[in-house]
């Protein structure tokens, strides 16, 4: 039989990179990488906004037109996923309660819809549009469920994780893709540290509770996920730039020269020879200059335990106790998690397994997406293929009367949901 | 080299070594009161020093000339930058004496150069090799100047971050045990002895096998939950001292001069108890001490006890007592953070207007007193966290002291 092809396409603009992966679902419903490209931004994205569209736009072509190449011309404009980060975007939780129209009480398909519905009814401010959501549990009776359908109660109540951004920042982005002809109604945005936790945690984590940090250029994102769940997640507009500049401050040293010691090695290097002092370029074209490997170490501890402390401090006071609740630790991702004390100090400040997030299932075709810089993409993309059956279905579940509106980007535990509901 | 081998052959023992460094000046003087102490010769003495007269008086233990070639042996004067850079020479000699260890303990005394720049380069290269430790320090007397008192509080922030735990210890409190006219030089000796008491006392908690567990990890734990100050008593009597000498050993933990007296063991948080004694302690004696002191703290006072026996102890016992109070600030803000939406839902709890003033919602960035710079991103978005400016390097705002090398 024919089978008609679903192209995904994800986007991901993020602080020192434009990621562009095209892909499909082979029949079992999984993602098979068709083409893939990455451009360096220059500098026209800071902190995860577009500070400079004259930069990104170019990347963003060559990009895009390779990927396409490299997929055999197949790019769909009307399905795209588009990561976004950035200090617009925030977080809250929703709550929707319903008390069961029918007369035995018992849950139904409308009525868990209709809660849903009522938990997005939450007032996030004229300027804001709503990103995604996610479903992150449903109490009965203020009892914990895991799925609530069928289940006779008094009171249905449905927590939805919202994450919202500045419509205009969001905007900017979907706008620098308009111009390459995608129809702007088909974009998907993305909060980047959700597209890392499909792409980056196996389901036994989400199942068992993780924290994902996602480490990046010019922010962190962290998510944390239990249940298969979205609990709470948060992000700072402090990454790993941040790191080579307060270096570049703290050191009189130019910041290409500091960026070069944190990513090529030397400086672990210098540190397992057991020497005190490092020599590195003041100015690209300048001599050499002893730095104490004692200073550096300290620049960066200070700042990466800072980070990982305002993540834990963000985290708590939106759901407080969620950290200690997550049994299968912390994941770190992004390019981040390549500089190796950055994983030492999220063990040490957090004090629970930590590991470093390479992209999962990804196939030998594209070696380069294994490296946890593409956690974001490849989830990106992932989150494409779940959000695809979660649509299908519920067109499905349409058919047999069913609102979808509400359900329309809650992908996490819903699409097991509903293909649990199917069976019925 | 007979040192060498010894620990080495220590290894195989179940029991644990414990190293001592003293750093600067005020540190060799504490292991030097501390060498003679009988309690103290299971522990390995390091001294760690930029001035060679003070390591030259030095004799029980390892000495390391640290950064001889930039002071040529002279000491630091005073200078932070050159205490760090001193010691980070000698970081692999340290490694060295610090191989085979299974805890440390660090000691000298805040406001000067070697041991105020150089502490935290002893936390850098302790945390690199994973040992357990304990950084116990003074702060300088008030009669010493503002800029040694300032010195010693950039130490303290930058140690802070650094190390696992740290007990600082004010001279000051040293007045409340000692009278008005007491010369300085006696006050001087008077805080030497009573740190390297305190030290034996902290290095209990490492060793043995204890009856009633009470250990590092405990300690750990407790100082970790919040910013605390802490408070340090220790009591020694044996038999011959007297007829009760568990009435004694209370009576000395309390006079203890790092105690500060009985209010401190009322107002803690947290009290942590160890009593070391001799294999023939007897139930009711130390049920007797453990009352009593628990009687002395506070209604709400955590109290973490552990007894541990000694063989070496023969007849004494010694009572340890670590009073933690808990920084207030920080409480109030854990109190005044919004309570989970989920809970909300069943009955709205009602928001004081105080709590409201305490939202998160305004950020205000913090005026730059001090000369700061953002560096790439100077001209980006605003970028602040609980009224911090994000894009200042972390160490600017913490005001900590960086060496920009040659």
């Amino acid at each position: 039989m024919f089978q008609r092809k679903e192209i995904i396409t994800a986007v991901e603009i993020a602080t020192s990179k434009v990621r562009v992966l095209v892909g499909e679902a082979d029949e079992e419903g999984r993602g098979v990488v068709l083409g893939y490209c990455e451009r360096s931004t220059d500098n026209g994205v800071c902190k995860g906004e577009i500070t400079d569209l004259d930069k990104v736009i170019p990347a963003l072509r060559e990009a895009i037109e390779e990927a396409d190449a490299a997929s055999g011309f197949e790019l769909d404009r009307n399905r795209i996923f588009l990561a976004l980060s950035g200090g617009g975007v925030a977080s809250t939780q929703g709550i929707g309660t319903v008390i069961p129209a029918n007369r035995d009480g018992r849950i139904t398909h409308q009525d868990i819809s209709e809660a849903q519905k009522n938990a997005l009814n939450r007032s996030i401010g004229y300027d804001r549009v709503i990103l995604n959501t996610f479903e992150s549990g449903c109490l009965i009776d203020g009892r914990p469920v895991r799925n609530p359908l069928g289940q006779s109660a008094e009171k249905l109540e449905v927590c939805v994780h919202i994450i919202h951004g500045h419509r205009k920042r969001v905007d900017n982005f979907i706008n620098a893709l308009r111009d390459f002809g995608f129809n702007p109604d088909h974009i998907k945005p993305v909060f980047s540290g959700a597209a890392a936790v499909f792409g980056t945690l196996t389901m036994e984590e989400r199942e068992n509770g993780v924290l994902l940090i996602d480490f990046g250029a010019g922010t962190t994102e962290a998510a944390a996920v239990m249940h298969d769940g979205m609990q709470a997640s948060c992000i700072t507009s402090v990454g790993f730039q941040h790191l080579a500049n307060d270096l570049a401050v703290g050191l009189d040293v130019h910041i290409s020269s500091c960026m070069k010691m944190l990513v090529d090695g030397s400086l672990q290097k210098a540190k397992e020879a057991d020497l005190s002092f490092i020599e590195i370029k003041e100015r690209p074209n300048s001599a050499m200059r002893k730095v104490p490997i004692n200073s550096i170490e300290k620049i960066i501890a200070l700042r990466l335990q800072e980070t990982i402390d305002i993540v834990q401090r963000k985290l708590e006071r939106d759901t407080p106790g969620i950290l200690g609740s997550l049994g299968s630790g912390c994941v770190v991702t992004g390019g981040g998690s390549l500089f190796s004390p950055t994983l030492e100090v999220c063990r040490r400040q957090l004090g629970m397994p930590v590991r470093c997030g390479r992209p999962i299932n990804v196939g030998a075709s594209h070696p380069e997406l294994q490296s946890p810089c593409c956690g974001v993409i490849w989830g990106a993309f992932r989150y494409g293929l779940e959000m695809r059956n979660v649509l299908e279905e519920g067109d499905d579940r349409n058919i047999l009367e069913r609102g979808i509106e509400a359900v329309d980007s809650m992908v996490m535990k819903k699409a097991q949901a509903l293909k649990r509901a199917l069976k019925i | 080299m007979s040192e060498e081998l010894e620990l080495s052959s220590g290894m195989d023992n179940t029991e644990v070594k414990t190293v001592v460094i003293g750093i600067g000046g005020a540190g060799v003087n504490i292991l030097r009161r501390l060498s003679v102490r009988p309690e103290a010769d299971d522990l390995k003495l390091v001294a760690v020093d930029s001035d060679s007269e003070t390591l030259g008086r030095f004799s029980a233990g390892i000495g390391i000339e640290a950064g001889f070639q930039w002071t040529d042996g002279r000491g630091c004067g005073g200078n932070t930058i050159k205490g760090q850079r001193a010691l980070s020479v000698v970081r692999t000699q340290i490694k060295e004496q610090m191989q085979g260890a299974g805890q440390i303990i660090v000691t000298g005394g805040f406001g000067k150069g070697t041991a105020t720049g150089g502490a935290t380069i002893l936390a850098s290269i302790i945390r690199e090799m994973k040992l357990p430790s304990i950084f116990i320090m003074t702060q300088p007397f008030a009669f010493e100047g503002p800029r040694r008192r300032r010195q010693a509080e950039d130490g303290i922030r930058e140690l802070l971050s650094a190390a696992d735990i740290l007990m600082c210890l004010p001279n000051d409190l040293l007045f409340s045990s000692m009278p008005a006219d007491t010369p300085a030089s006696e006050a001087y000796d008077k805080a030497t002895d009573s740190v390297a008491q305190s030290i034996v006392g902290i290095a209990g908690l490492f060793q043995g096998k204890a009856m009633v567990p009470a250990d590092y990890a405990d300690l750990h734990e407790v100082m970790h939950r919040r910013k605390s100050s802490c408070y340090l008593g220790l009591g020694y009597a044996s038999e011959t001292d007297g007829l009760n000498r568990v009435h004694l050993a209370i009576e000395r933990m309390l006079d203890s001069p790092f105690m500060g007296g009985l209010e401190h063991l009322k107002e803690a948080d947290c009290l942590f108890l160890v009593l070391t004694s001799g294999p023939d302690l007897p139930a009711g004696e130390m049920k007797r001490i453990f009352d009593t002191v628990s009687g002395f703290a506070g209604e709400n006072t955590e109290i973490i006890a552990g007894a541990d026996c000694r063989p070496g102890m023969k007849d004494a016992i010694q009572l340890t007592a670590v009073a933690i109070c808990y920084d207030e600030k920080e409480e109030v803000r854990e109190l005044r953070a919004p309570s989970r939406p989920q809970s909300q839902s069943q009955n709205q709890p009602d928001i004081s207007p105080d709590a409201t003033e305490f939202s998160f919602d305004v950020e205000q960035g913090e005026l730059p007193l001090i000369n700061v710079s953002k560096g790439i991103f100077a001209n980006s978005s605003p970028n602040t966290f609980e009224g911090e400016d994000l894009d200042v390097p972390t160490f600017q705002r913490r005001m900590i002291n960086v060496d920009k090398g040659m």
